[in-house]
């Protein structure tokens, strides 16, 4: 067993690397999980299977722990959950935001933990489930569900409708097989990625405007005594069973977990970080358990491990998994205590998001990591663009609306066009 | 002394240009399974390149005829897919150009416990961005079935259509059938390997019998010689066939190249 997953010097090195960089992934707002395998690239030479999915796992997972506090401490969505709440945490005083950080992360590792012992007990629970919810009916239907409940997230139903359509609509759409409308479409939208949404809807208007005090209204909202054990259950199951399902589904379940958790705000923001937390080791143990590769880290994953020439049926056996939860259930004991313990830190860094020079510089790294994801090219189509965003990001911080709507339609969009022409066709 | 400096101007850019190194295209957008393919392509070239992710085909077409040291993985499937959605994505290649062309089978399959044979099935899966409608349509012309097709994203998807329950067989790319065979999850009695036994034309005629997953890769510049060895390396072809391409080879001649175009002729109209 032993010789399958050897517990060397490297496998513990790749351990802490990837704890290292879900902390990076999660604290620079905005990067997508699934960026985090691209850096195994320079290393697949000397990595085998199990540290390459080692890697891969706790890296995706870890970064969910960290895009919390970067949403928390810079009123900027780190990762999916964080989406849905950041436009309150913004205005939270400062203990609340500390607390929020620690029951987050509380909320957090439970889900992780359930969900991976979830996936422990392996393809019987896949193979059960997925005859019902991975057919195209149910899929295509959990999808119309989030939308409808984004649309009806506040009461501002119109503008919020509007914001998802726009959201849709102007999201790249990744298959050739759609519609003419939407190839030529994506002729002129193809610039716009997840990166460059953040930046210009949330970063830059930090720049022009200063959102108003709101912080006693707010603080109003949340009452920090509650108990969140219902919450994190609920949450957690939401993200289990969404889990199952291909595509986005951390959003999914994080928006699902929001609108139907009842309580105050602050029970909801838990239960939307565990639900956001129990779908991603699901989604990943799809790919090992089925061989299909369906989510975008999958997918990138696969492409590594198909060079190296590994077999996901050789891995995914039950003495090697064994031995990855061990290694995963530590990693989560370590992602919990860097998130509970070090929040004094993030506290500090929190008066840091007044500060213009710091937006100035998070902005800068932003652009360069999106070029970086881009490919290493600009375009005058980019700049536009951006610029249109920003101007929409200003008027959205005026009037004080969230923007949540509109990241989650584009965020959604690909899935949804493909799913509703997939519906239409079937 | 017009003519000196323009001479020295042109000189410098000739070296410059000589010296440049050439770009590899990926046609295929960057979370795709072709993003992993043009980076074994990369690793491989055995000289220095620039990656270059297009926006899309037409955007990578344009950079290969652009630039004068390029090199693109370039999927016909995708360029066939895309033309008749107003993108132009064809690349008016030569045969020189060609320093690998490669290709994998679809392998047409369904669940263990489903007996009943494909002319008498109901639902039919396959990616949307092949020709499923004129391949249905000639499918029940020929066999007097009502067989529906219903479209996927890709070939991972259909599998799981299949073992969803949500179409009877399906057509799925081998890279992605055969794990699913060797576990038991999926039987694949045909495939679309015109040179296996168990050929999908023998048992069923039809014009697309032989429907194939096909990538060039292309180069032109100075280097085209040395990228063919390159990719003439054994650790490549062992990342092709792991990767599901039973077929490679690293030059056409004329016969091939025709058949080539005939066959991407044919794959084209039925779009149509």
């Amino acid at each position: 067993m032993l010789d399958l997953f050897s517990l060397d010097l490297l496998t513990i090195v790749v351990l802490f690397s990837a704890i290292a960089m879900a902390v990076v992934s999660g604290l620079l707002p905005g990067i997508p999980a699934w960026v985090c395998p691209f850096f195994l690239l320079p290393f697949v030479d000397v990595l085998n299977i199990n540290q390459i999915v080692l890697f891969w796992i706790i890296s995706v997972l870890g970064s969910q722990f960290f895009g919390t506090i970067a949403s928390v401490t810079f009123g900027i969505p780190g990762e999916s959950s964080t989406l849905i709440f950041n436009h309150y945490t913004k205005h939270f005083s400062l203990s609340t935001k500390q607390t929020i950080i620690k029951r987050c992360a509380d909320s957090g590792a439970i889900a992780s933990l359930f969900s991976l012992f979830a996936v422990l007990l392996g393809q019987p629970i896949y193979a059960l489930l997925l005859p019902i919810i991975g057919k195209t009916v149910v899929v295509f239907s959990i999808l119309i569900l989030a939308s409808v409940v984004i649309v009806i997230f506040t009461k501002s139903y119109f503008i919020n409708f509007l914001m998802f359509i726009f959201g849709v609509i102007i999201v790249p759409k990744s298959n050739i097989a759609l519609p003419e409308i939407f190839i030529k479409l994506g002729s002129y939208t193809y610039d716009i990625s997840l990166v460059s949404f953040i930046i210009g809807l949330i970063l830059i208007p930090k720049i022009f405007y200063k959102p108003e005090d709101k912080k006693e209204e707010y603080n109003k909202l949340i009452d920090e005594s509650e108990n969140t054990k219902t919450s994190t259950a609920l949450g957690t199951s939401i993200g289990t069973l969404c889990g199952f399902l291909p595509g986005p589904t951390a959003t999914i379940s994080s928006v699902l977990a929001f609108k139907f958790t009842r309580g105050n705000l602050f029970s909801k923001i838990v239960s939307t970080s565990a639900a956001d937390h129990s779908a991603i080791p699901i989604g990943a143990f799809l790919f090992l358990y089925l061989q299909i590769p369906l989510a975008i880290d999958a997918v990138v994953v696969n492409s590594i491990l198909v060079q190296k020439q590994f077999n996901v049926l050789e891995f995914a056996k039950f003495e090697n998994l064994a031995i990855l939860f061990i290694l995963l259930f530590i990693s989560v004991f370590i992602l919990w205590l860097l998130a509970r313990k070090t929040y004094r830190i993030y506290s500090q860094i929190c008066n840091l998001d007044t500060n213009r020079l710091f937006i100035y510089a998070v902005i800068a790294v932003m652009f360069y990591l999106d070029f970086l994801l881009s490919g290493g090219s600009y375009s005058m189509m980019y700049v536009v663009w951006v610029s249109l965003l920003s101007l929409l990001g200003i008027a959205l911080q005026k009037y004080d609306i969230n923007p949540m709507p509109l990241i989650i339609g584009f965020i959604l969009g690909d899935n949804l066009v493909w799913s509703s022409y997939q519906m239409i066709n079937y | 002394m017009k003519k000196t400096l323009l001479s020295i101007i042109s000189s410098m850019l000739l070296i410059a240009s000589a010296y440049a190194e050439p770009i590899i295209i990926n046609q295929s957008p960057k979370t795709s399974v072709m993003m992993g393919f043009t980076l074994a392509v990369q690793k491989h070239l055995g000289v220095d390149s620039k990656f270059y992710q297009s926006r899309d085909c037409q955007d990578a077409a344009r950079a290969y005829l652009k630039n004068s040291d390029s090199v693109i993985v370039y999927a016909t499937d995708v360029a066939a897919a895309a033309n008749p959605k107003g993108l132009e994505c064809e690349i008016d290649f030569t045969s020189d150009e060609v320093v690998l062309y490669t290709w994998q089978s679809f392998e047409i399959c369904h669940l263990p416990e489903n007996t009943t044979a494909l002319q008498n099935s109901e639902t039919f899966g396959m990616s949307g961005m092949h020709p499923h409608e004129s391949w249905i349509s000639e499918f029940n012309d020929k066999f007097n079935n009502n067989l529906r097709t219903r479209i996927f994203s890709g070939s991972g998807a259909t599998a799981k259509g299949l073992i969803a329950k949500d179409i009877d067989w399906g057509f799925i790319a081998s890279a992605v059938a055969t794990p699913l065979v060797e576990k038991g999850t999926l039987v694949c009695p045909f495939t679309t390997d015109p040179n296996s036994p168990n050929y999908f034309g023998n048992s069923y005629p039809v014009s697309l019998a032989d429907l194939r997953i096909k990538v060039l890769v292309l180069a032109r510049g100075a280097d085209v010689e040395e990228i063919r060895e390159g990719l003439k390396s054994t650790d490549f072809a062992t990342y092709l066939k792991s990767s599901g391409y039973s077929h490679i080879q690293h030059s056409m001649d004329d016969p091939q190249f025709e058949q080539f175009m005939k066959d991407y002729e044919l794959l084209q109209k039925s779009y149509d």
